[in-house]
């Protein structure tokens, strides 16, 4: 039950942001109207946050040393030292190290102001 | 404009195949749409009596094009506002007349509301306030059309035309906001069916535009108002009548979808507006009503699955919008208590989930599931605090003991999990809040007897998982259904539930939880292994048990040793690999089998530092499998084992590379084995397998270090004569990575201090390594160059070759100077290697594995260099190949910049005094800042800012950095703000940042700089960029200045804020 917008962190992603930048190049052609572009946004939002919860089966899980953790306007934001980050796909396991992993975490069912 | 020739576009449009004249036709007709007789043509379109569907649906079409893209001006809106309302009467009254033969026009019905719920939203909203709005507002679109329909009739229909001005200028206006009383619209509504059935269409369409454009962000507090003040009202009545006389009158169709809408809309709007609350309590009375309305003796339950579906969707998404009345109700009506004395019986849900298990109706029970977790879910935190805390002591004890004895029962739900009942799987997130709210009480709160309740209650859950999560249930799924996702959707299931046992743990602990699987999976009560049963417990203990520090938990180390868990796992390990039965289930479960036993040897690794009995005939059967799970297995399968068994026996040896240093001899035997090109084992198992040797190999200190380089010796010896004879290049390739893992496998240590701490003869040892291996008196380095050399020779061209050289060559390079190593090389020999390599080798596709060795090489030896090695390092691996080769590839330039971002992280002086740094480096990485491509610019503005700001300066690095910017400063400056303007939006921020680190370092100079060259860049007027340049003055932090430096790329490309 959608009972309101979707977050706009995905235009982030690297899918996002070329969207966005082959979108201004229509809009610069003269291609398609701004309006547009934004309704595209919006499906992409929508269709993105609905397909990473349902279409997807690999799972992460980290384990490292919690260094910061703050809440704020709803977005939980931590910052984890030292991690091991263990990304489970269907048959195989990677591991990967970093110094510093950065997450950003909104609630699932979007508040809206 | 002639209609007819419009008339036959439209039906060519629809039904030809050939999309260059539907290309055309589309052309043409959208023209007319936009043009100014675009209105005229809609009404021409829809007053057609005999039109087919497609084109009174291209009139309606035309109306939203004309309201959507062409309106001009209020005048223009108020004509196209009466033209939908007199075609929508006109449709509606044809419809009611005869509904079986004219559903055709449903289509165009439902275009003509959408077109009125526009309208409605944009007369009644704030933007077109009273000022530009010449427009009544509309507060009430289906009593207006209730009020039109009252002077239409098919009679007249004739006369409901736009040209009609009686209809159009005196009619329409003063019906518009006229009120229809409740009697008034019972009546019409319990008259005509049909009638009924479109407007609950029409509100439906108008809620579902209003969810749709609340997105815009337009500001529609004006209509909510309106909303809640009007439509809610008639709407209510409407659906209220409805669901009170479903049983009399036939169902109509377009409730359950209206309510739907409903829900969604007051869900939304009560979030964003004061009069989006509005009261659904008759509403959802009525629902229960009907959900709980059986016919012929409990055998049909005529609207039950429609209504539960709807409450499943209410609980997932805002179940505050149900009262906590009906709530208390249902939940009566759900499990047949209650924790708020409301006393109604579940005789109702007990007929409904015997008529579903008895028809098998598995989909709808599983609707059913989800909905009543889904409301177990928002109670959640009161039956936490109800059950174990002292708050509302006193208050039905009684119940809430009943009411957990059927949540229990509940999760025991007698069918088989997933494929036939979900309950169980949606009460794992259940039980797990419970227990998480459980931990988060506080301690003061807590009743006397709390920790005895979780105890026994979660003792129960676990008690009833065990069994569901067996893989025997995994077998009927196979078994009943090929369906791969209900597969997925069980291995979800058993995740989900060691992902509950864990929070579980914190209650029960190691005593009532761990030792408890323990002894299961030793079947310490029994004399037959049920294999079944020790793998689901084997499958939670690896959860539980992850992380145990063996050494330190006696009694955990203890109950494994008195048991027979081991034992029993090796039999389930036996059976997985070893069984002849190759159907599709037995494969599936079999590597499931071996699946749990390798995780759960793997997680207890390092419990066989404490007793490494059991080591010898682990490592035999993991060995025995490995050798001969190809006889038993098909090889999809067997492939999938061997890397399971691969794993375990690398965890194996990685932890207890002491303890296994007996058993060498045997691994090198299995390995000699396996090795040989005949064996069927893949390169990945034999590469790995060679790293766990080398774990073996390093810890053969007691003999002092000649002993352990014989084996290293003897092992590159074997590995060194299987390269010489291989003629296969895919073999050659892994024998390389064998000696590389061989490496690998001598420069690991598990954590290392605590290694270092409980190994002192290790320790004591390294010194005399160290000797050792600096003189290298078996010439192995030699031995190992030589091989690589040799391979290279054959396959230098090959990058997968380059890299795994390169890694090889340079293994010790990043290793502490303290530990030793058999390939540590001088740096002389290193360099000289990579200068060899890389006149041979492919240089584009070669070059990121060598800059990679070259960052390792500045990064350790950065105190001994000297700018002059630093310019030998550019000159052989980068200015030699510019021109031909990096110039023209940006992945190349990347590799090259970076690699000098790395010296300026490392040691910038090394860059700053080459002679390549005034001649090559500042003028060629100033023209770089206009590549368009992402990865050069951001390597290129790295370089740049690491230029501006860089901590390891000395103080004659500051000096010599300050002169440059006082004589490129300008020219830095007017190409990174070029760059920037004609960069794609995503290359913004790394622009921005250069331009905030030139601002926080030069801001008197960079204003000045600023305002000149920016006018020579774009010709926006002055007043524009001198906003942003004070605007960038006085912004510090990185992102406001994107956004700043964003905020200007948009204006002066002219393009949106997205």
């Amino acid at each position: 039950m959608s009972t309101s917008t979707y977050y706009e962190l995905y235009r982030r992603s690297t899918l996002g942001a070329t969207l966005m930048d082959s979108l201004d190049t229509l809009i610069s052609d003269g291609r398609i109207e701004a309006s547009l572009a934004m309704t595209i946004l919006e499906t992409f939002d929508r269709v993105i946050s609905d397909s990473l919860r349902d279409k997807t089966a690999s799972k992460l899980t980290f384990k490292g040393h919690l260094d910061t953790y703050r809440f704020c306007d709803d977005v939980w934001t931590f910052i984890v030292k030292d991690c091991l980050v263990k990304l489970d796909g269907q048959d195989q396991q990677t591991e990967l190290k970093c110094d510093k992993l950065h997450i950003v975490a909104c609630n699932a069912k979007k508040n809206t102001e | 404009m002639d209609i007819d020739h419009i008339v036959s576009l439209i039906e060519t449009f629809n039904n030809s195949h050939d999309s260059k004249i539907i290309n055309e036709i589309q052309h043409v007709l959208q023209e007319h749409q936009k043009s100014d007789h675009g209105i005229a043509l809609a009404n021409a379109l829809l007053a057609q009596e005999n039109a087919s569907p497609n084109v009174m649906y291209f009139g309606a079409l035309t109306y939203t094009v004309q309201l959507i893209s062409c309106l001009h001006n209020e005048n223009q809106l108020w004509i196209i506002f009466r033209g939908n309302l007199i075609h929508l009467t006109r449709m509606i009254v044809r419809y009611t007349s005869n509904p079986d033969g004219s559903s055709n026009l449903l289509v165009a019905i439902t275009k003509l509301m959408s077109n009125l719920s526009f309208i409605f939203l944009t007369v009644n909203s704030e933007a077109s306030g009273p000022d530009s709005n010449k427009l009544p507002a509309w507060r009430n679109p289906v009593n207006t059309c209730l009020k039109l329909l009252q002077h239409c009739n098919e009679s007249n229909l004739q006369e409901w035309n736009t040209e009609n001005s009686e209809i159009f200028e005196r009619l329409i206006p003063s019906c518009l906001n006229e009120d229809v009383q409740y009697a008034e619209l019972i009546k019409y509504i319990s008259s005509s069916a049909p009638l009924n059935k479109l407007l609950l269409l029409f509100t439906r369409v108008i809620v579902e535009d209003l969810n749709k454009f609340q997105s815009k962000k337009n500001s529609l507090s004006n209509v909510y108002e309106m909303v809640h003040n009007h439509l809610y009202i008639s709407t209510m009545a409407i659906l209220n009548f409805n669901l009170e006389n479903m049983t009399s009158s036939s169902t109509s169709s377009g409730v359950f979808p209206t309510i739907t809408s409903w829900i969604h809309y007051i869900s939304m709007a009560r979030n964003v507006s004061a009069h989006g609350n509005m009261d659904l309590t008759e509403m959802f009375s009525n629902m229960i009503n009907i959900m709980c309305i059986t016919n012929n003796g409990s055998q049909e339950f005529p609207y039950s699955e429609q209504v539960i579906s709807i409450f499943d969707d209410l609980f997932s998404d805002d179940p505050t919008l149900l009262s906590f009345e009906a709530r208390a109700k249902l939940e009566a009506i759900f499990l047949g208590v209650s924790r708020h004395s409301v006393n109604i019986s579940n005789d109702w849900m007990m007929s409904y989930m015997n008529h579903l298990v008895t028809s098998e109706s598995f989909d709808d029970l599983k609707v059913l599931a989800s909905c009543v977790v889904d409301f177990l879910q928002i109670s959640n935190l009161d039956v936490c605090n109800k059950l174990f805390t002292n708050i509302h002591e006193n208050s039905g004890n009684e119940s809430l003991e009943d009411y957990i004895k059927v949540l229990l029962q509940l999760t025991n739900f007698p069918l088989v999990p997933i494929l036939q009942e979900t309950y169980s799987s949606k009460m794992v997130e259940f039980w797990l809040d419970l227990a998480e709210g459980f931990g988060n009480l506080p301690q003061e709160s807590l009743k006397a007897n709390a920790s005895e309740i979780a105890e026994n209650m979660f003792n129960q859950v676990v008690q009833i998982y065990l069994p569901k999560i067996s893989l025997m249930n995994k077998q009927r799924i196979m078994e009943e259904d090929d369906d791969q996702s209900l597969l997925h959707e069980f291995d979800d299931f058993r995740s989900a539930t060691q992902d509950m046992i864990e929070i579980l743990w914190a209650i029960l602990g190691h005593s009532k939880l761990t030792i408890v699987l323990i002894r299961g999976v030793g079947q310490a009560d029994t004399n037959v292994v049920d294999l079944y049963q020790v793998e689901a417990m084997s499958f939670l203990l690896a959860k539980l048990l992850d992380g145990v520090a063996f050494s330190q938990s006696p009694f955990i180390s203890d109950a494994i040793g008195e048991n027979k868990l081991i034992d029993n796992l090796l039999f389930l390990l036996q059976t997985g690999c070893k069984q002849k039965e190759q159907s599709k289930t037995a494969q599936v479960l079999k590597l499931d089998f071996v699946k749990a036993t390798c995780n759960l040897l793997g997680v207890i690794a390092t419990y066989f530092q404490v007793d490494s009995k059991p080591l010898g005939p682990i490592v035999e059967l993991l060995f025995e499998c490995l050798e001969t799970s190809r006889q038993y297995n098909t090889i999809e399968y067997s492939i999938k084992m061997e890397l399971q068994l691969n794993k375990t026996l690398s965890l194996i040896c990685e932890n207890c590379r002491k303890e296994l240093v007996p058993f060498l001899p045997n691994f090198i035997l299995v390995l000699r084995s396996i090795m040989l090109p005949e064996s069927p084992i893949s390169h990945f198992t034999k590469e790995k397998f060679v790293k766990s040797v080398g774990n073996i190999i390093q810890m053969c200190v007691s003999e002092g270090p000649e002993s352990q380089a014989s084996h290293i010796s003897s092992m590159v010896d074997m590995i060194g004569s299987l390269i010489q004879d291989s003629d296969v290049k895919s073999d050659t390739l892994s024998l390389l990575h064998c000696l590389s893992e061989l490496g690998s496998g001598l420069s690991q240590l598990p954590d290392d201090e605590e290694f270092l701490e409980s190994n002192p003869m290790y320790v004591a040892q390294l010194p005399a390594f160290q000797t050792y291996w600096q003189q290298d008196p078996m010439r192995i380095r030699d031995k190992v160059m030589h091989l690589v050399q040799y391979a290279l020779s054959k396959y230098g061209r090959d990058p997968e070759f380059v890299e795994v050289s390169c890694l090889l060559i340079g293994k010790a390079i990043s290793l502490p100077e303290d530990i030793p190593h058999f390939l540590r090389y001088p740096l002389t020999e290193v360099i000289s290697f990579l200068v060899t390599t890389v006149s041979n080798c492919d240089y584009p596709s070669a070059l990121p594995f060598i800059e990679y060795q070259l960052e390792k090489i500045v990064s350790r030896f950065k105190d001994a260099m000297t700018p002059h090695e630093f310019d030998e390092m550019f000159r052989h691996f980068f200015i030699d190949f510019y021109s031909s080769h990096i110039s023209i590839d940006p992945d190349l330039v990347q590799s090259m910049v970076s690699w000098v971002n790395s010296v300026l992280e490392s040691k910038p002086s090394l860059a700053l005094h080459s002679q390549y740094w005034s001649q090559f480096i500042i003028p060629e990485f100033l023209k770089l800042l206009q590549a368009k491509e992402k990865f050069t610019i951001t390597s290129i503005t790295k370089f740049w800012t690491k230029i501006l700001n860089n901590r390891k300066y000395t103080q004659e690095d500051t000096a010599l950095v300050n002169s440059l910017f006082e004589s490129i400063g300008k020219q830095l400056v007017y190409q990174t703000m070029f760059s920037l303007y004609h960069a794609q939006r995503s290359d913004v921020p790394p622009y921005a940042e250069l331009i905030r680190t030139l601002f926080a370092k030069y801001p008197l100079p960079m204003k000045d700089w600023l305002f000149e060259l920016l006018p020579q860049i774009t010709d926006k007027p002055a007043i524009f960029h001198e906003r942003f340049i004070n605007k960038l003055s006085v912004t510090r932090a990185s992102r406001a200045t994107s956004a700043t430096v964003l905020e200007w790329w948009l204006d002066c490309n002219g393009l949106p804020t997205m």
